[in-house]
This record gives structure tokens, C-alpha cells and sequence, in this order.
């Protein structure tokens, strides 16, 4: 029943594929195209529900390699990234249908949609796979399909180059994977993932296969030093793909993260844990420090996807620390906290990539320097777009307040810890985390406020126009799943749960973290006594409140504030309405009675975040340049440039020399290869005579 | 830090407790003039109206038969008249000035061959504050606006915040934007330039909301009215609630404005009053 | 070391000498712009202004040279409505010749950016100095689109409108930000122009007198000093000693008013308001003095042509003879203190940082020009009123910054209360003025005095009648303005800026007039 539903989605896929490609004969067909694409999603949230629900079910193909054979297997980790990518996937292929006309060109459109389907498949096999080969082969796959989508309007300057980081990139972590499978005897033959989780390695092979399956999955993953590509090809792709990216296949290596970690290896020394934790802050902090300083839209999201990365892999690493201190009610926890926020990011992130992806259709511009005022005139995205960044800003009740609350919280859970160390550490990786949040909320707003609010700060701003209803609807369904996840915790966390149960081994996870108030209010009387009940013959669940493991460390109920916010803001505009008897009357800003109010007489997007070139100057090694062109004569001066240059540490102290050094190294083969007959004739003979020695 | 603190206290308070109690300050710079009627004669009639700078002194007519006006909303406090003729001229150092309209500025006085001069209409009724700015009694939230002027209102106007002054204490604030603001205080003629930003200010204000003109060019363009640059007085542009006449009005004067203005304090000056100005 | 009657020989130029002190050269139109570059590369230019009275338009250039007590004066009549521009050398030059394109019509011809410097929407073809008073002068071409000066990525600009957020002149400022830091500032003044030296004109010298008075109310005395001084040397009335004392005096307390209150605005722009309110209230004690010296907070009516109104009452001298030890003790202290308060000083130094070399070139007067190192101060360098019988140090600084005209402010605090106590102490007998035989009336004159921003400068022509031809009004305002650009321009964040604004504490109505 799982695989059997796993298999029709991907015969939708398929199907989305051919008929993508027919679609250069008959135009009709990218409807179909976009409609299986769709369909296969739902089928795949039906299966994800069964896989969330049920035991591990496996089934493959009779043919094996020498590299062991192709399988597919179920299992609730895997369910709930199945889900994201199902639920994320049918907004971005409702959206798609609107959206590639915008490519140029019915070749273009038809090779968008059929690689859409195809990925989207490659991206359920690696999630489905059961075996090394069918996991590396679906990666592949991967990689190259979405480079691919990514390269489709090649003739934009920078994209090849964008997409070739990311092949490059992702070539560098498919090798590090491949050697960590070759190290735990992945490609033995016989050897399934279920082999694999009941023979788990020991000492240094452990130790080496964990730091490349961390540093391998986590090339795709947006994990600094090799998040390269992610601020590159966000941008660089069509707005469909920069979504799949940034929610599915983003989230298909943080599956192969938690899966290499917690299913292949046994349990973890607790320097796993240490670096992780430090990977993950590491990348979260960087990635919303660079988010800040970007002017492109979907570069601020690219980099805003690094820092949400960032958390999941820091979850990750709490997870390690806890498993090794023994703690494994605290590690589920942990990694409940890492795959609710991959669902909740998935559909957030996805849904403001294709809200920037609207923004590009309505305006023609994604630089927010020249955006503004787009509240009145794209009168849908901006409201939707405004709700994915208030739930990935952590604004209350919403998706990232609830992940990152009790992300927090278990990291301050660490007092159990009996290491005094592991709490220091765990308690500066809360410190951090925080930080970052709070940068997160200044990003989010400096996009929407910058993008979306004031008076347009160009002409293409001013004549800016919504986007088609395909892409509001695509836009609109992940956001109203997310919100309705938010309102309803039992849905999200629910799944979350059961990935993190079946990865961690925690007893009773769900339970831990939303206690069923409602059947048994015996147990949870604190809870009941502060209103715990309250809905309870109305909701069909289990209880509505979140805690970290203990209802008496630390408790939210998101439908609770919601219901107390909605109550307040009713209750004070019925207030006012009824109460004010003045009449209104209209009057421009006030601005100190200057005579022209221009468009430029507001903060910009870059503006806005100046202060931290200044503050962060060492992160950035910001300089200030300030140019000034006088008129013939001295003193009377014509214009004034100002500039700030910034540089990006990873890619200007490690990809330029190692791009460097290896331009060298080839340099040096070149000499190699001569070219010259002779040369070639002299290794001929070189090589069979230490053939001939050897034998 | 605390050397400062410590300075502060040393100094001691030196506010005011005007109005509850008169202030000493009273007594040195004056307010405005009065005219003692019964001290002029028409040929000095004549010859205050030669001295005067602005139009505050008029006269019609000539000394035997004829008729002086003295408009204390156009009085620079030039001091001409008070040194020329110090019976009839006399200086006002109480600092109650301020009054709600305009007409309770002027007086009017005629002289004939026979007689002397006599004072013309009776004084026009102080005006009772409007109801509705019983919401301002205690609690006063002014925006200031430079129509045009020298400087020295605005100067006066920051002499309110000076411990000697301390407007706070009365529920006075300056308020930097007109939107939480109950007065608009206008100083300086209305030049061309400011007109619209004056303007401009005075609809961002809600209702209810007061005007109060300080200063005489405000009140009547004092002696720039004519010029091709002044719309001239306020009233022609605003309505008006309270004007504070004096070239600059002082501290005290202004206060009393404000005070009047929010029906905290009383009209009492009349420009034929004499020397107390009652 | 040369006289300007030296400098005059060597270019070849006539000078006499109409009121004392002043030379006079009349000069060709063709060779005014040479003679004049010439000189103002070794004099210091003070004016440059034009005359369109009745007659021929007139160009007056006004000198003066450290070191020699005398001014020059140079006119020349010119044939059309357009003259050589002169600041491609000299650009101190630069804002009196847009002034005089825009309130005259005189065109500067090479003049590289002769936009309006006071008007905003004000028809074409109408200088306000020769218009004729119409009502119906028109509508205006509207206000001109301000074009952002500063380019860069992010760049936005904010208004600071006409009107500001507290008791404050109105003045725009428009800011060019890059987000936190201040990049540049596009100052646009003229809001409050009244054109007071038209008004002037046909007026009595006594109702001149009045309106010079009303020009700025903070230095009222100052230029009140200076048109009564060139209306005297004009008319060629002298004035007795006990008057030139008196005005000294009043000079002083002119100053010391306005030191406290920049002072004390300073210390709040900081949030220092302690300090802010021990200024204010010596200000006020400052005012309350000067009212019962003469009826008038800001000295207003007690000058009159030939000395004062009214003679300053002994009782009131004694009490301000008191007044001063306690002045003195109290602002030693609040200086002492505020010297030591790091926070205070940190945000004071290095901001609103003036090149001295670039200042030089725009010829600063007052504090502001002393905190470059220019060494200018008519009190010493031509000495008026009473200024030759008393003693006094007038302080340069030479970094430019907020730190050192606050520096300057209040040294020459202490300064005014020395100069005060020897005035009292050696109080000549007479009365008022109005006595003295009258000298040579040469119609037209300089009047000049150090107001407490810097050398304020008049010209007056009076008619045989006493009634006023053409006023000419230059406070010092109108000359420090020019940099204030400069300055917010050198590195300075938004939260400098009050900084900025009180360390100048220029003044608009002397500017805008």
C-alpha cells in the first residue's frame, strides 16, 4: 500500500513528463503536464500519511549490480519529507501553470515542465531509496534534472555559471557520499538501509563516515563551506525551480543527514554532536548575515534558506549531543523540532519563492531597491507573501515562532545534561541561535517593508500588476496549509513526531510534546486549570498545547494565541468603531511640510540594514566608498557616488584559491598533455613496460 | 554623570510660580503699552503718529480736529512714544496681554476744536473661551511654526523650557508633529514661502484644534506688513483664537496666551488702560 | 604686511577716504572683475552686493586686510544687466552674486551655477529688489524638482521640512542617507525672506532703524549696531563716549546671551540637559539684566542715531556689576565640568568637520571662522564703539570641529565678562549722545560690528532728506551658511546631526532676511 501509492505518484510524474514534452505540438498539454504533476503530489501526501502512520515496508526490482541492487523503501522519517514535498509540490505545480509562460519560447516551457516532473520523481527516489545505489542514482538524478531546470533560460547572463556552481558543489558532496557508502559497505551486495540499520560501524570508520556523509549531504544541504551555490542559483532559476530547490531538494539532503547519522551509524561519540551543533550555528548565522546585505529579492530568501538550513543541522547536532549523553527523549525532541521546521519551512520558503516569482512577472524587477508600493497594486501576493514571512520571521502564533520556541527550548533543555560543558556549549548554540532569529525577524521585515510597502521606487514598480491566478492559487495553497499547520499543531507536529520517533528511538514522542489534554485531563491538571481544554469538544485531537518534553518546564498553545489575538483586535475595532463618533478626514503624510514628497524619500531595502556593514564590518570586511565629481570649477559639486563594497568570506578566502589551485593543477597536466605524438608514444611504452614489470 | 546631578541640585529651583502668584520678572521688561487718553492732547496725538515705526499709531485729521487710533497688535515696543510723551504712553509690565480677538486691540479716540480727545466705541467684550477646548485645560500639546519671523519669538518660545519658565509644569508641550497636536502657534509675518508649508501644517492637525498668533507680526505684520514677501497678518490666512501682542512677547506674556487659550487664565489687558493695563 | 591703501596703489587703483576709516575707489566695469579677483586674492572679501535704485546698476565689492584698521570699498556702474562673475576665483563671491542675479536680475555671466539662493516659487523676469510692489506678481514656474545629489546603491533621501519638530526657525534640509550615515545635505533656505532691505527703502533712518533691529531678534543689537553705525558715518553724526561705552556694553551682553543659549542648545542636542537647563537659566538671567538696562530683553530701542534713546541707569549698572563675578564663577564651573564629560566631548569631536583650507576660501567670520584658524574679529581688527579702550583675547582654534567651536564660545564667554567688568569699572560721567560736531556726510557708509556669530556688516545711502536709499544687510549668518553643507558632509551619521545643527547655530532670519 506505501510503495504501491509511492509508485502511482511517480507514473503521474512520468506522465507530467511526457506530456510536458508533447506539449511542443500541442499546447493544451502543459495543462496536462502541470495537472499530473499535481496529481502525483496529492498521491504523494496520501502516501505520506500511510508511511507516517505505518512500519517500514521495502520492495525493489529483481535486477542487481554489482553495487548491490535498487530498492525502494517506506519509512516514517522519510514520510514526513515525502509530505513537504508532496504539499509543496502541488502549489509549485499549480503555479507552474501560470508561470512558464514567462520562460520564452513553447520549447522552453515544455523542457520546464517535463524536467519539473522528472525532478520532482528524482527527489521521491531519493527519499524513497532503499539501497546505496538507489539513493546515489536518484541523486544524480537529482542534481542533474534540477541543473538542468536551473540552466533553462541559459541565455540570461550568470546562470550557467549559477547552475555549474551548483553541479560542481553538489558533484563535490555526491563524492564525499559515495565514499562514506563505499566505507560502511553500502555497495556490498544485499545491503539495504534496513541491513544497515541493524550493522552499524565502529571507531575511526564511524567517526570518517560520518564526517563525509555530514559534509557530503550537506553540500546540498547549505552547509558553510560549501553553500556556494545556494545564493547563485536561487536567483539565477525560474521562480518554480528556485522553490523546488529551496523546499524540496534542500530538505531530501537534511533527510540524508538525519538518516546517515541516526540509521547507518550507531550511537555517536558526542564530538558529532559538538560539530554539528557548530556547523549549523555557523551556517544559520552567516546565512542571515549575508541575507541582510542582499538587494535581490530572492538572494535575501536564498540566504535566508542557509540560516533556516543552519537550525535544522544545529537540531541535528543537539540531537547527537543528547543521543550520546544518553538522553533520548530530549534527541527526539530535538529531531522533532528539525523535521517540523522542514515542513514548515518547505511550505513557507516555497510559497515566498514563488510570491518572488510573482513579484518578477508583476514588475519585471527583483531588486528591492527598486520595489515598493506593491501592496496596492499586487492586492493577493502581498498579503500571502506577508504571511510566509511572518511565520518564517517567528512572529507568534506562527510556524517559526513554534519551531524555533522549541528549538530554544531544547537546547535549554541541556540542564539535564550532567557534562558541565555540553551546557555551556549548548547554551552559547542557543545564544547564537537567538541572535540569528532576531536578525531573521530585521530581514523580514526589511523585504517586506522594502518590496512590498511604501510608494514604488520605479516606474516598474508604479505599473506593477498581479500576477496570473494560476500563480496566486500555486502561491496561496502552501501558505494556507502552513497557517492551518500553525493553528492546528496536531497536524505538523504529528508527522514531525513520528519521523523523529522512528529515527530516534524516543518512546512516546508525540505524547511528550502535545499531551493529550483532552482524553486524559487527569494527567496534565496544571494544563486544564490554565484553559488546556478549551476546544476540546471541537477539535478533533488530542490537545492543543506544545511543550518540550515536560508540561512543567515550558508550554504554547498556537491556537490559543491566536484565538486570544483574534478576540483582542475584534473586540478593539468593534470598540473603536462603535465609540468614535469623528468623523474622518484625509491628510497627506506628514513630512514636515516639505513641498515634494518623492518616491526617494523613503527607507530602502539597503538603507534599512546599513547599520550592520558597520556593526558586523568584520564579517563582511565592509568599505565605504564615497566619490565626489565637481562641476569645472571647485567646490560646486555635481554628483556624489557612494558605495559599499563587501566581500563574502567563504567564496573569496576558500573557492578562489581552490578554484586557483586547481586551475594550477590542470595547468600542470597540460604539460602532461603535450599534444605531441611522440610524447604520447614515449607513455605508451612507459606504462607497458611497468605493466610488463609488475607481472 | 552624578557631578551633573549634583550641579543641578546645588543650583535649586528657580521656576516661576506664575500664574498662582505674580512673578518678580514682572517688573522688567514691559509687555505692551497703554494709552492714558486723558494725558494726550490732539497736537501730541499728531506727533506720536510721526514717531511711531508700524501703523500702531494712526492718526486722521490734524490736531485741531481728528481722530488717533492705537492698535496694540501692531506696537514694536520701540519705546517712541513711551520716552515722547511718558504721561500718556505708559508701559504695561503686568504680563496678562494676551486676548481672544482682535478687536480688543484697538482703541479709537477723537478730539474736536472744543475738546479733547475721548475715547470713541466702548471696549469690545472679553470673548469666553469655545466649549470645546475644555479637553485642552490641563494638558496643552503645541505645534510651533516660523511663518517668517526674526527669531526673537522663537527665542522666547525656547525660554520657555528654561528652568525659570518650565511650561511642562503647566500641562504645556511642544510637540513635534501636528498630528498629536491641539495648537498651532504662529510666529513671524506670513511670508509668501511659508504660506503653503503654514498651511499645510494646519490641516495635518486634528480637530478640535486653537490658533494662537504670537507676536505682532503675526497679529498684523508688524513693521514688515507691506512687503511684497508678507501675506501679512495670520488671521487672514488662520482663524485665530488668542494673540499675543509684543515684539518678542516675553516668557510670562506667552504663557498667558497659552493659558487663555485653554481658559486657565483671563483677558486683561485693554489698550486704554492706563498704566496697569486693566 | 600692506595696507589695503598699499594693496589699492599697487593694483593702480584711486582710493579717498569719504567716512573715516573707509576708502572709496570707483572703478570701470571692464576692469572691476580683474581689480577685484586681485585684490580678494590678498584682502579678504567681507561683501559684494548690488545697487538698482534709481540710476544705473551699481556692483560694491567691500575688503578688509588683517592687520589695517580700514576698509575698502569698490564700486563700479555697469551698462547692462550683467557683469563678469568672479568666482571662479574667488568663491567667496559665489553666494553674493547668485544673490544679486536673483534679487537684482544682474546676471553673473560665468558663473558655474547661478541657481536661486532664497527663492522657491517666484515668477521669472521679477527681481523682489526691483519689482514693482504688486499684489499680482503671479503664479511661479512651481518649485523646482529637488535632484537627488548623492548616486548609490540604496541611497534614499529624508526630508527635514520647512518646519522643524521643536521652537525652531523653519529651513529644509534634505538629507541624502545611505542608511545610518549622512552622506550629504541640501540645504534650501529663504522661507522666511521679507525682503527687509526693499521695506527699507524710502523709510526715515529712524524707522530704518527698526527694521534693522527686526532682522534677527537674537542679534538684534548686533545689527541694529552696525546700521545705526553706518547710518552715523553716513549722515556724519558723532557720538560722546558714554554712548560708544554703553554700546559696548550692550554689544557684550548681547554676546553672552547668545553664547549661554548655543551652549546650552548644544549640551540638550547631546542629552545633556542638565547642562542644557544651568545655560538656559543664565540666559534668562543674561535677558532679565538687559530688559532693566533698557526696557527691552533683546536690546531692542535703545539705540538711536547718535547714541541711545536713554541713558543707562546707574542702579542697574551696579546690580550687573554684581551680577558679573557670579556669571563668571557659575559658567568657570558648568565649563569645567562640561570639559570633562567624556560622553559630551566624544560626540563633539571630530564632528562637523570643516577643512581649514576649504573654510578659508569661503571667508567664515564669527566663531565658526575661528574654529579653521581665521583670525577675524572686528572688535579687534576695527575697532568701534569702545572697543579701543578695553582688552580682551579673541581665541582661534584650528581643528574645525564641534569640539572646537564650542571651544571658542566659550572662552569668549569668559572674554565678555572681563570686557563687561572693565567697561563698568571705568563708566565714563556723560549722558546721551547727540552731541559732538558733525562731520563730513558722506551719504554713504560701512557700518560694522562683531555680533556673537561673526562680523556683521551694513551699508547704508542716506538721502539729504534722512530717508534711507539703499540698505544693504550682511550678518554674519549670510557668510557661514555657505559651508554648513560641507560639514554635515564630512563623515557624519544621522544621529550627529542635532550635533551638527547647534555646534553652527546659524541663524536663519539672518540669512533668509
Amino acid at each position: 500500500m506505501a510503495l504501491s501509492l509511492l509508485v502511482e505518484g511517480l507514473l503521474c510524474f512520468a506522465l507530467g513528463a511526457v506530456s510536458g514534452v508533447l506539449m511542443v505540438r500541442w499546447l493544451w498539454m502543459s495543462y496536462v503536464s502541470t495537472a499530473a504533476g499535481s496529481v502525483g503530489c496529492a498521491v504523494l501526501v496520501v502516501a505520506a500519511t500511510v508511511w507516517l502512520s505505518g512500519p517500514s515496508v521495502t520492495g525493489g526490482l529483481p535486477a542487481t549490480t554489482p553495487l548491490g541492487a535498487f530498492e525502494l523503501r517506506s519509512s516514517p522519517l522519510a514520510g514526513v519529507f515525502l509530505l513537504l514535498t508532496g504539499l509543496v509540490g502541488i502549489g509549485i505545480f499549480v503555479y507552474s501553470a501560470g508561470y512558464t509562460r514567462n520562460l520564452g519560447g513553447t520549447l522552453r516551457q515544455a523542457a520546464s515542465l517535463a524536467l519539473l516532473n522528472l525532478s520532482v520523481g528524482a527527489v521521491v527516489l531519493v527519499v524513497a531509496a532503499g539501497t546505496a545505489l538507489t539513493l546515489l542514482v536518484a541523486w544524480e538524478a537529482m542534481s542533474i534534472l534540477t541543473y538542468l531546470l536551473v540552466t533553462v533560460e541559459f541565455d540570461h547572463p550568470g546562470r550557467p555559471r549559477a547552475a555549474f556552481l551548483m553541479l560542481a558543489l553538489s558533484e563535490v558532496g555526491f563524492f564525499g557520499m559515495a565514499v562514506g557508502f563505499a566505507l560502511i559497505g553500502g555497495f556490498a551486495p544485499g545491503v539495504t538501509f534496513a541491513w544497515l540499520a541493524a550493522h552499524h560501524p565502529s571507531g575511526g570508520v564511524a567517526d570518517a563516515a560520518f564526517v563525509l556523509f555530514f559534509f557530503g549531504f550537506g553540500a546540498k544541504a547549505g552547509l558553510v563551506p560549501l553553500q556556494g551555490w545556494l545564493p547563485e542559483a536561487h536567483p539565477a532559476a525560474p521562480s518554480n525551480v528556485s522553490a523546488l530547490l529551496s523546499a524540496v531538494v534542500v530538505k531530501a539532503a537534511i533527510y540524508g543527514m538525519v538518516l546517515s547519522t541516526f540509521v547507518f551509524l550507531g550511537p555517536p561519540p558526542a564530538w558529532w554532536g559538538y560539530l554539528a551543533l557548530a556547523a549549523g550555528v555557523g551556517t544559520a548565522a552567516y546565512g542571515i548575515l549575508f541575507s541582510l546585505l542582499a538587494s535581490d529579492l530572492k538572494r535575501a530568501l536564498a540566504y535566508s534558506t542557509i540560516e533556516n538550513l543552519g537550525f535544522m543541522i544545529a537540531m541535528l547536532g543537539a540531537a547527537l549531543v543528547f543521543t550520546a549523553a544518553g538522553k533520548t527523549l530530549l534527541a527526539g525532541l530535538a529531531l522533532l523540532v528539525l523535521c517540523l521546521h522542514a515542513l514548515y519551512h518547505a511550505l513557507l520558503k516555497g510559497a515566498l519563492f514563488l510570491g518572488a516569482g510573482s513579484v518578477d512577472v508583476g514588475t519585471g524587477t527583483r531588486d528591492m531597491d527598486q520595489l515598493g508600493g506593491l501592496a496596492k497594486r499586487m492586492r493577493w501576493t502581498t498579503p500571502l507573501f506577508l504571511l510566509g514571512a511572518m511565520g518564517l520571521a517567528g512572529i507568534p502564533p506562527m510556524n517559526g515562532f513554534q519551531t524555533e520556541w522549541l528549538g530554544l527550548q531544547t537546547l535549554i533543555r541541556a540542564h539535564d545534561l550532567s557534562s558541565a560543558g555540553d551546557r555551556v556549549y549548548l547554551a552559547a548554540a542557543g545564544a547564537l541561535l537567538t541572535l540569528t532569529f532576531a536578525l531573521a525577524v530585521t530581514t523580514y521585515i526589511r523585504i517586506v517593508g522594502g518590496a512590498f510597502l511604501g510608494a514604488p521606487r520605479s516606474s516598474a514598480a508604479e505599473q506593477a500588476h498581479e500576477a496570473p491566478r494560476a500563480m496566486v492559487v500555486g502561491m496561496a495553497f502552501p501558505v494556507v496549509v502552513a497557517v492551518a499547520m500553525a493553528l492546528l499543531p496536531p497536524l505538523g507536529v504529528g508527522a514531525a513526531a513520528s519521523a523523529a520517533q522512528s529515527a530516534s528511538h524516543a518512546p512516546n514522542l508525540l505524547a511528550a510534546v502535545l499531551p493529550p489534554i483532552f482524553t486524559h485531563p487527569g494527567q496534565y491538571a496544571g494544563l486544564v486549570k490554565l484553559g488546556g481544554t478549551f476546544l476540546s469538544p471541537i477539535v478533533p485531537a488530542n490537545g492543543l498545547v506544545i511543550v518540550p518534553t515536560s508540561a512543567n518546564f515550558a508550554f504554547i498553545s498556537p491556537t490559543y494565541i491566536f484565538l486570544s489575538l483574534a478576540f483582542i483586535i475584534l473586540l478593539t475595532a468593534a470598540g473603536l468603531r462603535l465609540l468614535c463618533r469623528q468623523s474622518r478626514r484625509e491628510s497627506p503624510v506628514w513630512a514636515g511640510a516639505v513641498a515634494q514628497r518623492t518616491a526617494s524619500m523613503q527607507y530602502t531595502a539597503t538603507g534599512f540594514t546599513n547599520p550592520f556593514r558597520s556593526i558586523f564590518g568584520g564579517v563582511y570586511s565592509s568599505q565605504k566608498e564615497i566619490e565626489t565629481d565637481y562641476h569645472q570649477a571647485p567646490f560646486f559639486v555635481r554628483d556624489v557616488r557612494y558605495r559599499h563594497r563587501v566581500i563574502e568570506p567563504v567564496e573569496r578566502y576558500l573557492y578562489r584559491p581552490v578554484v586557483a589551485a586547481a586551475r594550477l593543477v590542470s595547468r600542470g597536466f597540460t604539460r602532461v598533455q603535450g599534444g605531441s605524438l611522440s610524447l604520447y608514444l614515449l607513455y605508451v611504452f612507459a606504462v607497458f613496460v611497468i605493466a610488463l614489470l609488475i607481472r | 554623570m552624578s557631578r551633573w546631578i549634583g550641579i543641578g541640585l546645588h543650583r535649586g529651583v528657580l521656576t516661576t510660580r506664575y500664574p498662582s502668584r505674580p512673578d518678580p520678572a514682572d517688573g522688567t521688561a514691559p509687555s505692551a503699552v497703554a494709552l492714558e487718553i486723558s494725558e494726550l492732547s490732539g497736537v501730541q496725538a499728531v506727533e506720536a503718529a510721526g514717531l511711531c515705526p508700524t501703523s500702531a499709531l494712526r492718526t486722521d485729521g490734524d490736531a485741531s480736529e481728528g481722530s488717533i487710533t492705537f492698535d496694540a497688535g501692531q506696537c514694536v515696543m520701540c519705546g517712541a512714544c513711551v520716552r515722547a510723551f511718558p504721561n500718556a504712553f505708559r508701559s504695561v509690565h503686568r504680563p496678562e496681554v494676551a486676548v481672544r480677538s482682535r478687536e480688543r486691540l484697538s482703541v479709537r479716540a477723537t478730539w474736536t476744536p472744543g475738546s479733547g480727545p475721548a475715547l470713541e466705541e466702548a471696549a469690545v467684550a472679553a470673548t469666553l473661551a469655545r466649549r470645546s477646548l475644555r479637553l485642552f485645560r490641563h494638558s496643552l500639546h503645541i505645534r510651533h511654526v516660523d511663518a517668517g519671523s526674526c527669531n526673537g519669538c522663537e527665542s522666547e518660545l525656547q525660554m520657555l523650557s528654561a528652568p525659570q519658565y518650565d511650561l511642562h509644569r503647566l500641562g504645556l508641550f511642544f510637540t513635534p508633529t501636528p498630528r498629536h497636536a491641539d495648537a498651532l502657534l504662529v510666529t513671524g509675518v506670513v511670508t509668501r514661502q511659508m504660506e503653503q508649508p503654514l498651511r499645510d501644517t494646519y490641516d495635518a492637525m486634528p480637530e478640535p484644534k486653537l490658533v494662537v498668533a504670537a507676536g505682532v507680526c503675526a497679529i498684523g505684520g508688524g513693521p514688515f506688513a507691506g512687503s511684497l514677501m508678507v501675506h501679512g497678518p495670520l488671521d487672514r490666512i488662520l482663524p485665530v483664537d488668542v494673540y499675543v501682542p509684543g515684539c518678542p512677547p516675553t516668557p510670562l506674556a506667552l504663557l498667558h496666551g497659552l493659558l487663555l487659550a485653554v481658559g486657565r487664565a483671563e483677558e486683561r489687558y485693554h489698550p486704554a488702560g492706563g498704566s496697569d493695563g486693566a | 604686511m600692506t595696507t589695503l591703501r598699499e594693496l589699492a596703489q599697487t593694483f593702480g587703483i584711486e582710493v579717498s577716504t569719504r567716512a573715516p576709516g573707509e576708502l572709496w575707489s570707483e572703478i570701470p566695469e571692464e576692469q572691476f572683475t580683474g581689480w577685484v579677483a586681485a585684490i580678494a586674492a590678498a584682502a579678504v572679501l567681507a561683501d559684494l552686493f548690488a545697487t538698482t535704485g534709481e540710476g544705473e546698476p551699481s556692483l560694491t565689492a567691500v575688503f578688509e586686510l588683517r592687520g589695517d584698521p580700514e576698509w575698502l570699498a569698490v564700486r563700479c556702474r555697469l551698462s547692462g544687466d550683467s557683469f563678469a562673475s568672479i568666482t571662479r576665483s574667488v568663491h567667496a563671491a559665489s553666494w553674493y552674486e547668485r544673490e544679486i542675479r536673483e534679487m537684482h536680475g544682474l546676471e553673473p555671466v560665468g558663473h558655474p551655477l547661478p541657481a536661486r539662493l532664497r527663492l522657491h516659487d517666484w515668477p521669472e523676469g521679477q527681481p523682489p529688489m526691483r519689482a514693482p510692489v504688486d499684489e499680482r506678481l503671479g503664479a511661479g514656474p512651481g518649485i523646482p524638482e529637488r535632484v537627488p545629489m548623492v548616486r548609490g546603491r540604496g541611497v534614499f533621501q529624508i526630508p527635514l521640512g520647512p518646519v522643524r519638530s521643536g521652537p525652531q526657525e523653519s529651513g529644509e534640509f534634505l538629507f541624502d542617507s545611505g542608511g545610518e550615515d549622512l552622506v550629504a545635505v541640501s540645504p534650501l533656505l529663504g522661507y522666511k525672506f521679507r525682503a527687509i532691505e526693499r521695506l527699507a527703502e524710502g523709510r526715515t533712518v529712524d524707522q530704518g532703524l527698526v527694521l534693522a533691529e527686526r532682522l534677527a531678534g537674537v542679534s538684534a543689537f548686533a545689527n541694529g549696531l552696525a546700521f545705526v553705525q553706518a547710518a552715523e558715518r553716513a549722515m556724519g553724526v558723532s557720538i560722546d563716549d558714554g554712548a560708544c561705552t554703553a554700546r559696548t556694553l550692550m554689544n557684550e551682553l548681547e554676546r553672552l546671551h547668545n553664547h549661554f543659549g548655543d551652549i546650552g542648545r548644544l549640551a540638550d542636542a547631546t542629552g545633556l540637559l542638565v547642562a542644557g537647563a544651568q545655560y538656559a537659566a543664565l540666559k534668562e538671567e543674561v535677558l532679565r539684566r538687559c530688559a532693566e538696562l533698557t526696557s527691552h530683553r533683546y536690546l531692542r530701542g535703545a539705540l538711536a542715531v547718535g547714541g541711545l534713546t536713554a541713558p543707562l541707569p546707574q542702579a542697574e549698572l551696579r546690580m550687573l556689576g554684581r551680577d558679573v563675578p557670579r556669571w563668571r564663577r557659575r559658567s568657570r564651573r558648568l565649563q569645567a565640568v562640561l570639559e570633562d564629560t567624556g560622553t559630551f566631548t566624544d560626540r563633539l569631536e571630530t564632528t562637523a568637520f570643516l577643512r581649514p583650507r576649504h573654510a578659508a576660501q569661503h571667508n567664515l567670520v564669527g566663531p565658526i571662522g575661528r574654529s579653521t584658524g581665521a583670525d577675524r574679529d572686528c572688535r579687534r581688527d576695527h575697532p568701534y564703539a569702545a572697543y579701543d579702550r578695553v582688552t580682551f583675547e579673541v581665541p582661534v582654534r584650528s581643528e574645525g570641529d564641534a569640539l572646537a567651536r564650542l571651544g571658542i564660545r566659550l572662552t569668549e564667554v569668559q572674554q565678555s565678562l572681563a570686557i563687561v567688568e572693565q567697561l563698568l569699572d571705568s563708566w565714563p560721567p556723560a549722558t546721551t549722545g547727540g552731541g559732538g560736531a558733525p562731520g563730513e556726510a558722506p551719504g554713504s557708509a560701512l557700518g560694522w560690528s562683531e555680533g556673537a556669530g561673526g562680523e556683521t556688516l551694513h551699508w547704508v545711502e542716506v538721502t539729504p532728506e534722512g530717508r534711507v536709499a539703499r540698505w544693504r544687510a550682511r550678518p554674519a549668518a549670510l557668510v557661514n551658511w555657505h559651508v554648513y553643507a560641507d560639514a554635515c558632509a564630512s563623515g557624519n551619521n544621522l544621529t550627529d546631526y542635532p550635533v551638527i545643527e547647534a555646534s553652527f547655530a546659524l541663524s536663519h532670519a539672518e540669512f533668509d532676511r
